[in-house]
């Protein structure tokens, strides 16, 4: 426990007077926070008053999968963080001085790992409380059992978040330039596309239930965990008369657990086999 | 003496190059060791493969009697490599709370560190806004944080001005005369030979040498020695119990004395036996003339 403070302490010394970290950071929870405060709003689009919650984005219990969501597209700046701290570090011969001092690549890996899981931990907890702070205001049902049905979402969102930055740190350590790391995770992200594709255009009788393999790949896994809350917006539903069932994705759940094993594990590799 | 290090047989094969060949030698405490070889000899390498940051292929050490090197190991070691290190966006202060997280101690001997390398006054200032020379002052502060009991220095006067490589090595003898053990890596032979007690040459991943600098350099100096008949000469050096080996410098001989000698006396043989000395000189080696020697038999 206490090289868990140590650990998280000598990262905290490290990155909280940096430059990126802080600029990141406050964009990224001003985001997050302003998203919710933009949903209360009724916005003029094309001349009609657009309310996001005429179109149920804050009712609960459908009001996580929508805040969860949103907030899962700007992850990109917790991204920066890790790849601006972690490629400082490596360009800069930080990483070598720090195992000449004394610390482990193990302790190395760890002090990250406690980084990513304490980032994504507060940015559930932020959305959490912005959910529910939204829930509790503008929801028409608020009962316990509505309000936690849902909850899930947090748990899947929080794994997104440690999933998608385990595979950051991994890329950052392989490749060590900030623009390598954004362009293979573009050209992974495309790549995942054209398999969509291929296996939708070339294997239409494997998809069952429109079930992909290529939804088990890295990124489109991570997506998985907190599925498009669009099906359930109001006018949707109504347009395509369908009820939305809420079933929580298992498989998606523990092949993003192996993911993130994996991804820490080949990080691991990478620190110990190479010469520094 | 106790043993602060024993290398045994280490390697390091790179994908084309093999940078350490068979490298063995001991490190007792107290001592200052150059290591000494030219760019590329496999200096750094070496410190690398000793501190863990490189794999090695081949061999073993050990550190205080361990073997490997463990953060434990570390913790008794503080170490300069090729260019000072540091988060250029914090200050000298705030670097050295990070070192001294990483090697488990506290803050108070933080200031104690900066003042030994003049720094204490500029403390709170940024690393990026210091000097080359104020850096690797730093590099040395962080080094003894941990009142280490081997000091390894890679380098340290590389690309600094006069003053800032006066400053360093009086830094070193400072260093040196608490009793810590230091390992300078250089290929300056002047440094070495101004700093250190013990030397360890390097060469093409080789070592040639391992021993006190008096051993590499002849004791007793050199006898240069030449007449018109030059030649001639060879055949009495068996009568000297003093002359060792020599070589042919232009038209001169150049001997190495294994103990010491009277030039007088070596004039008056010579008279005696009807040659007159036209060139008659002892003067003490250069460890540079002796480096040169060693390198180019390899």
């Amino acid at each position: 426990m206490s090289n868990f403070f140590r650990l998280v302490y000598i990262e905290w010394l490290k990155n909280s007077s940096y430059k990126p970290v802080i600029v990141f950071g406050i964009i990224y929870f001003v985001i997050l926070i302003g998203f919710g405060l933009i949903c209360a709003q009724r916005i003029p689009f094309f001349g009609i008053e657009v309310g996001l919650i005429d179109q149920g984005f804050l009712e609960f219990p459908q009001l996580w999968n929508f805040m969860f969501y949103m907030a899962g597209l700007n992850k990109i700046f917790l991204g920066m963080i890790i790849m601006f701290t972690v490629t400082n570090e490596f360009t800069e011969k930080l990483f070598k001085q720090n195992l000449i001092d004394g610390l482990s690549k193990r302790e190395y890996l760890l002090s990250k790992v406690y980084t990513i899981l304490i980032l994504s931990l507060v940015s559930t907890l932020v959305m959490y409380l912005t959910g529910l702070w939204l829930g509790y205001t503008y929801s028409t049902v608020t009962d316990s059992e509505s309000v936690n049905k849902e909850i899930y979402f947090a748990f899947g969102y929080f794994l997104k978040l440690v999933n998608f930055l385990l595979f950051f740190l991994l890329l950052t350590i392989l490749l060590k330039r900030i623009v390598l790391v954004l362009l293979s995770f573009f050209a992974l992200y495309v790549f995942e596309l054209i398999c969509r594709f291929i296996e939708y255009k070339f294997f239409p009788s494997k998809i069952i239930n429109e079930e992909f393999y290529n939804d088990y790949f890295p990124l489109a896994n991570m997506h998985s965990l907190v599925d498009y809350p669009f099906e359930r917006i109001n006018f949707i539903r109504q347009l395509a008369q369908s009820d939305y069932v809420f079933v929580i994705p298992w498989n998606h759940v523990c092949v993003s657990i192996l993911y993130s094993f994996l991804f820490l594990y080949l990080t691991y590799r990478l620190l110990l086999k190479k010469d520094w | 003496m106790s043993e602060i290090l024993s290398v045994l047989h280490l390697n390091k094969k790179f994908r084309r190059i093999h940078a350490v060949k068979d490298i063995s030698f001991s490190v007792q405490k107290g001592n200052v060791y150059g290591i000494l070889g030219p760019n590329g000899s496999g200096k750094s390498t070496t410190l690398g493969l000793l501190l863990g940051t490189i794999n090695p292929s081949g061999g073993k050490w050990s550190w205080f009697n361990k073997p490997g090197t463990t953060s434990e190991t570390l913790f008794r070691i503080g170490a300069i490599i090729e260019q000072p290190n540091f988060y250029s966006y914090l200050s000298a202060e705030q670097n050295l709370k990070i070192t001294a997280n990483i090697k488990k101690i506290g803050y108070d001997q933080i200031d104690a560190k900066l003042a030994l390398v003049g720094l204490l006054a500029r403390k709170k200032d940024r690393f990026s806004t210091y000097s080359l020379g104020m850096k690797q002052r730093l590099a040395i502060a962080a080094a003894m944080l941990a009142d280490p009991e081997v000091l390894i220095l890679d380098e340290p006067t590389n690309g600094l001005d006069p003053e800032g490589i006066i400053q360093i090595r009086e830094l070193i003898k400072t260093i040196a005369q608490t009793g810590t053990t230091i390992l300078l890596a250089s290929h300056l032979l002047d440094e070495v030979e101004k700093v250190c007690s013990h030397v360890i040459i390097l060469k093409e991943g080789k070592s040639l040498f391992c021993g006190r600098v008096e051993e590499l350099r002849s004791p007793f100096g050199v006898l240069e020695i030449s007449a018109h008949n030059f030649k001639a000469l060879t055949s009495y050096f068996v009568e000297f119990s003093a002359f060792g080996n020599y070589k042919q410098v232009e038209n001169a001989f150049e001997i190495e004395l294994k103990e010491a000698i009277d030039p007088a006396d070596v004039n008056a043989f010579f008279m005696k036996k009807g040659i007159v000395l036209t060139h008659l000189l002892r003067r003490n080696q250069k460890l540079e003339q002796q480096f040169m020697d060693l390198t180019r038999h390899e």
